[in-house]
This record gives C-alpha cells, sequence and structure tokens, in this order.
C-alpha cells in the first residue's frame, strides 16, 4: 500500500511539472503585449513600456521566466495581478474559489440526494415509469447545454415571473438558478451511472446466489448492490470535484458569479497571465490529488486494483 | 491508473471509459470469456451486430436523425431559401411566420436557414474533431500499451498532463493563441481530447498483446508495426467507437460553449452556439432567437448519445443494460 | 446606450469657453449664473415623475455597470463604469454639471488674468479626505505636477499640454500659469480630480487604484472588481453626509440581466445601456424617471488611415454609401439614434456644421468609387488592386450585443460591393490600445470627437498622435486648425473653425460615422431629488450626494 501511495505521489509530480510546463508555454506564446494591454490608452513612450516590460519579467528569457514562476510558487508566492494593480493574486484566487466550491458544494450534494436513491430505484424497478422517467431525463439532462438552460431560467425566472435576482450572489435566493442549473447534468449523469452499475451487479452471479439463498431484497440490495456500485460513483466524484472549472465557467458568465470561471475568463481576456498560470496549475493539482485519493480509496476498497 | 475523463461535459457520456467500469471489463477479458468485441469479425457477425443495434429503437431513431443532418448539411445551400449571411433589418426580432418558420434573428436573418448552415458546424466539429482525436490517441495508446516499459511511462504521464488540464480553460487558452475560427475550433478541440480515447486503446492493447494470435503473428516474425496495425488495433477499436459516438455530442456542446464566450467559430458562418450567443441578449423580447439553436444543440446531441448508446449495446453485449 | 465613455467627457465641459473678448467678464458671468444654453429644447430631457418630498437619509441607491471594476483611481475613469464610483469618491476644483455648467466644487472661486494666462483659485476650508487628512493647496499642486510628469505616463497628461507651472501662494490659493491661453482649461484642467498628496506619494499610483482616498460624498466600502462596489456615505464630506448609506454598482454583464433587475426593483439605475427595445418597454412602465438627451458621442467604425487598403479616401467614402445608416438608426436602434454627418453632434448646436458632404445609402455609387480608384473585382469576387485586397478585419468589444448588429449587417452590405470584412471579438481596452497603434483595422464603438460637454476641440481624436486617433488620421490643415480652436477668442471666428472641420472630415470620412444616439437613462420613482430637466444626463452620476430615496 505505501509502495503504491508513493509511486502514485511521485507520478503525480512529474504529471504536475509537465502541467506546468504545458501551461507555461501555451501562455508563453499567446498573441498581444500585456504591457499595452496594462497600460490602456495612457500616453507612454517605448522606454516607458520597456520598463514595465521589465517590472514583470516579461523580458526575460523563457527559462528564467518559468524558473522564477516556479521558485515563487513553490514559496508561496503568487505575485500581483496585472489587470488589478496592487492585488495579490492568491486573494483574488481563495476568494474566487471559495465562491465557485459553494456553487459546485451545493449542486453536488443535491445531485447526489436525487440521483443515488432514483438510479438504484430505476434499476430495480426496471420499465416502471420511475425508470423511463429517470433514463429520459438523464438521457435529455446531459443532451442540453447548462448555460442554455440558464439563460432560459433567468428569462422565466427573474424576468418573467421575478421570482429570483438574475446575478449576483447575495441572498441564498441568488444561488437557487445557479446551484439548479449546474446540478441538472451532474444528476443526470450520476443518475445514469447508479442505474446502470445496480443493473450490472444484479445480474452478477453473487447476486443470484444471494437471492436464490432467500436473504431479503432490500439486505442483498444494500448489502451487495449499493456497496459495489458505489465504487463507480466514488470515481465519478473524484473527477467531477475535479473538473469544477469547466462546468461553471460559462454558467458564472451567465449569472455574474463572482468565482474562478469569472476570473480566469476576465484573466485571459485582460491577458492577465499570472493569473490564468495560476489558475490553471490550481486547478490541475487538484486533479492529480483527486486521482491519487481515488486511487487510494479503490485500493482500499478492491485490493485487486494495486496489481496493476 | 488514474481516472478522470477530459471534462465533465464529456465524461456523462461515457462513465465506461473511466477505468471503474474498465476493471471490470477487463477482468471478464482476462476471465477468457467472449471476444471482447466482434467489430472486425466476418460479414455474418457485423450483420448479428446491425440486428442488436436494429433492436435498439431510440438508437435507429437517433441514427435517423444524425442521417437527416448529413443530408441537411450537404444540401442546405438548395433546401433553404435565403443565405444564411442575408441580413433585413426590417425584420429584426419577427416571429415565425409563413416566410419564416422560425422567424428572424436580431439583424433579421431566417433563423432557419442559420439553424441549417449551422448543423455544417456541428457535424464539421463534432466529426472532424472526434477524428483527429481517435487519430491521435489510437496511435499513442497503441505504442503506448504495445512497447509498454518506458515508452508507456512517459506516454501515460503525457496522458495524465492533457487529462489533468480543466479543458474548457484549455480550449479558451488555446483559442486566443491561435484565434477563433472553424479550422482553429476543430483542430484545438481534436488535439485536447485524444488522451481519453489513448487510454482506452492503451488499456486494451495491454491485454490483447498477450493474446494467442498476437503471440502467433509475432514468432512468425511479423514486424511490430504489422501487428499493432493488423492485429491490435483492428481489435482494440471497438471501445474506441463506442466512446468517440458518445464523444460527439459534447464536442458539439463543447464548440457551442467557446461560440457562446465569443472564442468559437467566427462571424458571420452560422454555427448554433453563436446564434445562441446572438439570441442571449434578446432572451427577453425575441426568446425565438436563443430558443432555436438551443433545441437542435440538445437533439443532435441526444441523438449522438443514443447512437453510442445503441453501438455499445450492439458491439459489446456483455455490456447491454 | 451607453458610449465608452473618454476622458475628454470627465475632463471637460468646454462650452463655457465659447466666449467674446473679454473673456473674464464671460467667465464670471458663466460662473455665476449657470445655465449655458447650447442645446437645442428637443434635447432637453422631461422627468416623467415629479412631487419630491423632504430630503431623508438612508437606503442604497443601486446602479448596474457591464464590465468588471479594475480600478478605481482617477488615473482609470475611462470607461463609464468605473467613472462612476470614481466621481463619487473624488472631486476637482470644478465640476461640469448635468446643465453643462461649470460649477464650483473643492474650490469657492477662481479669477483669470486679463491675458488669460494665469487662473487663480481660491480653496473652500474645512475640507478633509477619508483618511481625516485636510484638503489644501499642496495636494492641487501635488496632482497636477504628478499627471505633468512624464515618468508617471499619466492618461489624463494631454489636458495638461499648456499648463507651464502650478503654485500654492498659501494653503487656500493654488495659481496655474499656462504657457499659451488655452479656452479649455477650466473644463479640462480645473476639473481634474484631486489626490490626496501624502497618501497617494506613501501609496504610489498602483497601490491606490485598489485603495482610493478622496474628498468625494463615499467612501469605498466594499469591493469585489467582478462582483460589485459598494461606497459609504462619508460622514465628513464638505458638502454635508450624503443622504443615501451607500452607492453600490453591480457588475451585470448580460443586458437581460440588467432588465431584470430594473423590472424588478433590485436596481434604481443602469449605468450601462440597454437594448432598444427595453428602453421602450421601460419608458412605458412609468415606474422610472426617464431622461432622454442626444449623445454628443458618435457611434462609428474608426479605420486605420494608414492601412493598405482603408488608406485610400475613395474607399472609405464607398465604404460609407453602402451602409444604409437610415436602417440602423430606425430598425436596429428602433429611432433612438439619428444618422451623423461628420464629427460633431447636432447637439452641438453652436458648432453643428449640417452643410457637408452627405452620404446616402447608395451601393451603386460605393462600386463606382471604387472602379474609378482602380479597386477591381478578383476571380474570388473581392476587389483589388496592385496586389492588395479589398479586406480588412473589424474589431468588436467582447459581449456588445447592442453595436455588434451593425458590424454583422455592414459586413453583408460591404461584400455586396466586394469588400471583405472579417469580425472579431475582443476586450475594450486592449482593441482602443491597438486602434491606436495602428495594429488593428478597424473598430465598432461611440466616442466623442469633439463635444464633450459643449466644446468642439477634439485634438485627442483628430490630431496628429493624439490619444485616442484611433482611426491614425493626419492631415496639416486639421491639426492647425484643431490649434488655432482651442486659442481662438472670438467666438464666431471659433465657430468657423470648427465648421471647416467638419467639413474637411466630412470629405475625407477618416472613419466612418454612423449614429448619434439617445443616451437614455432611468432613475427608479423612489430615487428623489432628481431635477427636472437636464441637459446632460450622465452628468447626473456627480449628484448623487444630493439624491435621497423614498423611505
Amino acid at each position: 500500500m505505501a509502495a503504491y501511495l508513493i509511486k502514485r505521489l511521485s507520478q503525480g509530480v512529474l504529471v504536475l511539472f509537465l502541467v506546468s510546463l504545458l501551461t507555461f508555454f501555451v501562455i508563453y506564446f499567446m498573441p498581444g503585449d500585456p504591457a499595452r494591454t496594462m497600460v490602456g490608452q495612457a500616453r507612454v513612450t517605448e522606454e516607458q513600456l520597456e520598463a514595465i516590460r521589465d517590472k514583470w519579467g516579461l523580458n526575460d528569457p523563457w527559462y528564467e521566466r518559468y524558473g522564477n514562476w516556479i521558485g515563487n510558487l513553490l514559496t508561496g508566492d503568487l505575485g500581483t495581478s496585472m489587470m488589478r494593480p496592487g492585488q495579490s493574486i492568491g486573494d483574488m484566487i481563495s476568494n474566487a474559489a471559495s465562491m465557485t466550491l459553494r456553487l459546485n458544494v451545493m449542486a453536488f450534494a443535491i445531485s447526489l440526494l436525487i440521483a443515488l436513491p432514483v438510479g438504484v430505484l430505476a434499476a430495480t424497478k426496471r420499465n416502471s415509469f420511475l425508470d423511463y422517467f429517470s433514463t429520459f431525463g438523464s438521457t435529455v439532462g446531459v443532451a442540453v447545454p447548462n448555460y442554455w438552460i440558464g439563460v432560459m431560467a433567468i428569462v422565466l425566472f427573474s424576468v418573467k415571473l421575478g421570482w429570483l435576482p438574475p446575478y449576483g450572489a447575495d441572498s441564498w435566493k441568488s444561488y437557487i438558478l445557479p446551484v439548479f442549473v449546474l446540478s441538472i447534468e451532474e444528476m443526470a449523469a450520476t443518475m445514469r451511472l447508479m442505474r446502470g452499475t445496480t443493473i450490472e451487479i444484479l445480474g452478477q452471479d453473487y447476486v443470484k446466489t444471494a437471492e436464490a439463498k432467500g436473504l431479503a431484497r432490500n439486505v442483498i440490495l444494500y448489502r451487495h448492490v449499493v456497496r459495489n456500485a458505489m465504487l463507480p460513483v466514488i470515481t465519478l466524484l473524484g473527477y467531477r470535484i475535479a473538473f469544477i472549472l469547466s462546468g461553471t465557467i460559462v454558467i458564472e458568465t451567465v449569472f455574474a458569479w463572482p468565482g474562478l470561471g469569472q476570473l480566469f475568463f476576465d484573466a485571459i481576456s485582460n491577458q492577465d497571465l499570472q493569473v490564468v498560470q495560476a489558475i490553471v496549475l490550481l486547478l490541475t493539482t487538484v486533479v492529480v490529488i483527486m486521482n491519487i485519493v481515488t486511487d487510494m480509496t479503490y485500493a482500499i476498497i478492491d485490493p485487486r486494483v494495486r496489481v496493476r | 491508473m488514474t481516472r478522470n475523463a477530459p471534462d465533465s461535459t464529456l465524461d456523462h457520456v461515457m462513465p465506461e471509459s473511466t477505468d471503474a467500469k474498465d476493471s471490470t471489463q477487463r477482468l471478464a477479458l482476462r476471465a477468457g470469456t467472449a471476444p471482447a468485441h466482434t467489430f472486425v469479425d466476418g460479414p455474418t457477425e457485423r450483420r448479428k451486430t446491425w440486428l442488436r443495434f436494429r433492436k435498439h429503437r431510440a438508437a435507429v431513431f437517433g441514427l435517423g436523425f444524425i442521417v437527416l443532418l448529413v443530408i441537411l448539411a450537404l444540401t442546405a445551400q438548395w433546401i433553404t431559401p435565403y443565405t444564411p449571411e442575408e441580413v433585413n433589418l426590417r425584420m429584426r426580432g419577427d416571429g415565425p411566420t409563413a416566410d419564416h418558420w422560425l422567424g428572424n434573428d436580431d439583424i433579421g436573418r431566417d433563423i432557419l436557414t442559420r439553424l441549417i448552415y449551422g448543423t455544417r458546424v456541428a457535424l464539421l466539429v463534432g466529426l472532424g474533431a472526434t477524428m483527429i482525436a481517435v487519430t491521435i490517441g489510437v496511435a499513442v495508446g497503441a505504442t503506448a500499451g504495445y512497447f509498454g516499459g518506458r515508452v508507456d511511462f512517459l506516454l501515460s504521464r503525457l496522458i495524465d498532463t492533457l487529462m489533468a488540464f480543466p479543458l474548457l480553460a484549455l480550449l479558451l487558452t488555446l483559442s486566443t493563441v491561435f484565434g477563433p475560427s472553424l479550422r482553429n475550433v476543430v483542430i484545438v478541440i481534436g488535439c485536447t481530447v485524444w488522451a481519453s480515447y489513448a487510454r482506452v486503446v492503451r488499456a486494451e492493447v495491454l491485454s490483447l498483446r498477450e493474446r494467442d494470435y498476437v503471440l502467433a503473428a509475432r514468432a512468425a516474425g511479423a514486424s511490430d508495426r504489422r501487428i499493432i496495425s493488423r492485429h491490435i488495433v483492428p481489435n482494440a477499436i471497438g471501445p474506441v467507437i463506442i466512446l468517440a459516438s458518445l464523444a460527439i455530442g459534447s464536442i458539439i456542446i463543447l464548440e457551442s460553449a467557446l461560440s457562446f464566450l465569443g472564442l468559437g467559430v467566427s462571424r458571420p458562418t452560422a454555427s448554433w452556439g453563436t446564434m445562441l450567443s446572438d439570441g442571449r441578449d434578446f432572451v427577453r423580447n425575441y426568446p425565438h432567437i436563443s430558443i432555436a439553436p438551443g433545441i437542435a444543440i440538445a437533439l443532435t446531441v441526444l441523438a449522438f448519445n443514443l447512437v453510442g448508446d445503441g453501438l455499445r449495446d450492439a458491439l459489446d453485449p456483455r455490456q447491454r443494460s | 446606450m451607453s458610449s465608452i465613455h473618454d476622458r475628454a467627457r470627465l475632463s471637460a465641459i468646454r462650452n463655457l469657453m465659447t466666449m467674446h473678448e473679454d473673456r473674464r467678464t464671460v467667465l464670471k458671468a458663466a460662473a455665476a449664473a449657470g445655465l449655458i444654453p447650447v442645446l437645442t429644447s428637443s434635447v432637453v430631457a422631461q422627468r416623467t415623475a415629479a412631487q419630491d418630498a423632504q430630503p431623508v437619509q438612508g437606503g442604497t441607491f443601486v446602479t448596474l455597470g457591464q464590465d468588471a471594476i479594475e480600478s478605481l483611481s482617477p488615473e482609470d475613469s475611462g470607461e463609464t463604469v468605473q467613472w462612476v464610483p470614481i466621481v463619487n469618491l473624488f472631486d476637482g476644483l470644478y465640476l461640469v454639471n448635468e446643465q453643462y455648467e461649470l460649477e464650483p466644487a473643492l474650490a469657492d472661486s477662481y479669477e483669470p488674468s486679463a491675458d488669460g494666462l494665469t487662473y487663480t483659485f481660491r480653496l473652500k476650508n474645512d475640507v478633509k479626505f477619508h483618511n481625516g487628512a485636510n484638503f489644501t493647496a499642496q495636494d492641487v499642486v501635488y496632482t497636477y505636477n504628478w499627471i505633468m510628469d512624464q515618468a508617471n505616463a499619466s492618461t489624463r497628461a494631454a489636458n495638461f499640454e499648456l499648463v507651464d507651472t502650478i503654485e500654492a501662494p498659501d494653503d487656500q490659493t493654488v495659481v496655474v500659469t499656462l504657457k499659451e491661453a488655452d479656452v479649455t482649461f477650466m473644463v479640462n484642467v480645473a476639473t481634474t480630480l484631486i489626490y490626496p498628496k501624502d497618501d497617494h506619494a506613501e501609496k504610489g499610483e498602483e497601490a491606490f487604484k485598489g485603495a482610493p482616498v478622496g474628498t468625494g460624498a463615499f467612501t469605498l466600502g466594499e469591493w469585489s472588481p467582478q462582483q460589485r462596489v459598494i461606497l459609504k456615505a462619508f460622514e465628513n464630506h464638505f458638502r454635508g453626509r450624503p443622504n443615501f448609506d451607500a452607492f453600490q454598482v453591480d457588475v451585470v454583464p448580460e443586458a437581460a440581466g440588467r432588465m431584470a433587475a430594473l423590472e424588478t426593483g433590485q436596481a434604481d439605475n443602469s449605468i450601462w445601456g440597454l437594448n432598444a427595445e427595453d428602453n421602450e418597454a421601460l419608458k412605458e412602465s412609468g415606474d422610472f424617471n426617464v431622461y432622454e438627451t442626444l449623445q454628443v458621442a458618435t457611434n462609428h467604425f474608426p479605420l486605420n488611415n494608414k492601412h493598405p487598403f482603408l488608406s485610400d479616401k475613395s474607399v472609405r467614402q464607398a465604404l460609407l454609401f453602402a451602409l444604409d445608416r437610415e436602417a440602423f438608426a430606425e430598425e436596429i436602434f428602433l429611432g433612438q439614434a439619428q444618422v451623423a454627418t461628420s464629427n460633431l453632434s447636432p447637439a452641438l448646436e453652436k458648432f453643428y456644421n449640417p452643410d457637408v458632404a452627405t452620404y446616402g445609402f447608395d451601393p451603386e455609387k460605393a462600386k463606382q468609387l471604387l472602379d474609378d480608384a482602380g479597386w477591381t473585382e478578383g476571380s474570388d469576387g473581392i476587389r483589388e488592386k496592385d496586389g492588395v485586397k479589398a479586406q480588412f478585419t473589424m474589431m468588436v468589444f467582447q459581449g456588445d450585443t447592442q453595436r455588434r448588429p451593425e458590424a454583422e449587417t455592414a459586413q453583408q452590405w460591404w461584400s455586396d460591393i466586394g469588400v471583405q470584412c472579417d469580425l472579431e471579438e475582443g476586450i475594450t481596452s486592449d482593441i482602443l490600445a491597438g486602434l491606436v497603434d495602428g495594429q488593428y483595422d478597424a473598430g465598432l464603438f461611440n466616442w466623442v470627437y469633439g463635444g464633450s460637454n459643449g466644446d468642439p476641440d477634439a485634438r485627442d481624436t483628430l490630431g496628429t498622435g493624439g490619444a485616442n486617433n484611433f482611426s491614425n488620421y493626419s492631415k496639416e490643415e486639421v491639426d492647425e486648425l484643431l490649434q488655432a480652436g482651442i486659442r481662438e477668442l472670438d467666438e464666431a471666428e471659433r465657430v468657423e473653425i470648427y465648421k471647416r472641420i467638419q467639413e474637411i472630415v466630412a470629405e475625407d470620412v477618416p472613419f466612418l460615422f454612423l449614429l448619434n444616439f439617445q443616451n437614455i437613462v432611468f432613475y427608479s420613482n423612489r430615487t428623489q431629488g432628481l431635477p427636472e430637466e437636464v441637459l446632460n444626463a450622465d452628468g447626473l452620476y456627480q449628484k448623487m450626494y444630493r439624491f435621497w430615496l423614498e423611505q
């Protein structure tokens, strides 16, 4: 177990190194001059522009820029933002991340609360109304672009009915629409997975044996089915958490939610390269860590995994 | 073994692409039950597959819809009474009429015409990007799986790296670097989503390379390239096809999201995502502008997902649910 | 529809300077009497509701912006969404108000010398900065010198072009000496928002952007750039505590979101405009006081005059002939705009010149012009000449759904005459800077080409090398006229100068002047203390200290 953990950790570090390199180079080749963007229309001379570039290290050779970035990162210094002069990137990101996290944790909780029981029930009552309903719902739920649902929901609930605020993150009311929209896709995916896995497990020999032995249906469901079905769900959870940004980037723009997605979009538009780099690295780190965590969970639940 | 999908919009289509399911699948493979996939088997097998697919009514419906889309895309210039760029400011935001079945957008263009032309972009991006991704993914996955060792280690880390990226964030950055255009969208998406194919193929190849017929071919002195291209890849392609058919839908959504954010297909090209973004500010007054492309995207993605489901059931009977 | 507001507007109420020989008399009279009737009555806004009660304190006034608020320093007041909170945090010696009047703020009075080269300001007593420091003449000297110091690359340096020295004989007096007489001095320079000397010097401009300290009616409360700025009432404001407890700017990128917020009463006002349809709906709702004034800004496509294709005058004229600008005004903006004729808006009645070359919708004429200039159609339907393609790229602001239709429509109309225009989206600051630098071919936005607050000076936009010369336009005659314009004391002469400029601009078409928009501004009915009529609705944002909310 320890050896496996060490192996996974070292792989993780390697991946993070590659990620940082790749991020750095993609951003290195971004067109435009961040210094020019930064000064906007201020009347600057070419010397003053040079001074700004020097100050932000834009003139250094790539290896120095990369080295400085990583060096500062390792000491926990994310630097200051170019688009919001004087603000520390660390603060900007932690504020935004907490907003994004809140949204996603709620969406996650709601989708799991609904999707897990419905998925299992649908699997046990094949061809029932519930089954058709959940199958239909999860098929449609993943097909409809969620940002479109968001736009439509604003029209309906905010503009036409005036029940909910159309934007912002003020009261509990402002959470309803974005959380609802975000949870749809989540719910659909989880429901589908839960149903599929349960059906598969119900068909396994040991379940049939248990049934033959006359074990109560509920006991079988709980002891064999649900516990086994949790495995893939944990996996799903692992990478869903890791991919928070992609899922919310468009939704945050639609609802003007001051989270990571919006920050990222702003940063990329304003060529605030430091912020872009920091966000990407933060998120990939989360992914890598979540992967290791799920792998370990897996290895504990299902020892066979370790063999490979 | 790491598990994650390239993106939240991709992963929903294919829980099987995660190792959670893979592990059960591979356990079955190792136990030597039935050939994993029947894709390249003889004509009778192919026919059986088709029969199994046909039983899947939703999948047939999905396939029908896709065929319809392809026809629309190919014949767009003959079946539409207007051109997608034709502006008529006097019809700004007009609702459906006999002349304009789906109404007109914010500068009076015919929405139905743009919707039909939009199928071209959707299919081009969905199929084009998937083809690029499958090509890269199969090549990398097969190489890694077949050769193993250091090659495998390096390629696997490359796959991990790509999979660790938040996809939409990466796409937005790349779009900014290369500039938004239809061609760039196809290439950029294709070059970023291949990792999941590589991972699946690698896993398949790992098990296939120890099979008797591969060992026999090797003993007979066949070259690595020949073994990979003749024996390994054709047999590993089944899950790739399933994964691909299920991923096309999410790629269409990705394209629309990129265009929605202004970093996808450039104007005036009619893309469903751009149409949605056109209608976004007018949802209050002219909701029909954004409703039509929204439904088009949903139906198309649905159709591809249904076909993917059907293909999975047909190609891989064990997985039928 | 709001324009991107230019610092020209902030800096300037120039109309005052339309004076006769005795400048002093005019200046004094203007300051005393107030209203300078520059604008036609047709653009005077009527407020729909009235009946205000006595002022009460309390409540939060909420307004809406479309873009993140990245900085709150006067240096960055170019974009309206930043300008509005900034003018509520800071004051200048004078301000130009909603009636285009010069109104004392931090100063009590000013005295120009007979030769117009020296201005002496008496400052108000007992003005406090938010941090408790006293406002003195030293703060003015510091601010002006900071802006004039080239090392600081100030966005406002151009206004100080003719300023020579600033002195403070005592704490309540500031004397500004000019190198040459500058007719625009009061509106350009005296309105400059003042920094607190010690605080700003200590923090430096960069840190100050995030921690602004001024003398304004409100102090910075909460600030989350992507989400909102909340300004709190400043108890020790020199005009007395403002009535609102808080003044809040919410950032709402979606037009539909802004509309919903106004309709549901979540917001009282929107800094950034709405769709034409939404404007109509809100006007009809009766829930708002509506101010409607003709903008002095011009809605236009700036064109890079150094671009191989666009540098040809006939090409620019042809491009304009190919546009049905009437249709823009009537169909896209539902009549809330009118066709522009040159660089000045008709709102600037005294200086406006209607007798210039006109460009009605005439695609045939456009083709003819291109043919005559040697631009002939190639095999792909795109014209070319000497290997140069009739092609350029237009930059549109990201998410600018109100104006983007103009670009998309123009793209089609131009393709009909064999010209290819590609559209790209980008962020505001990048597009503006890129156009001035000549990196971009064309753009689409509104800008004041002379006329800000009534004065027609346009050095920054039409002068060679001007800070906002988006079209890289350069013409010796125009440069000379512009320089003469700020020095000419005789009003009639001055009018002639600017009329001549309009003639040249109409003939040269350095940029494609499209429309002059109505500026339609809404204030919720619960907002009290609003004036009956205004000439410049945006000027009201400087008066937030005065209004109150019905409780």
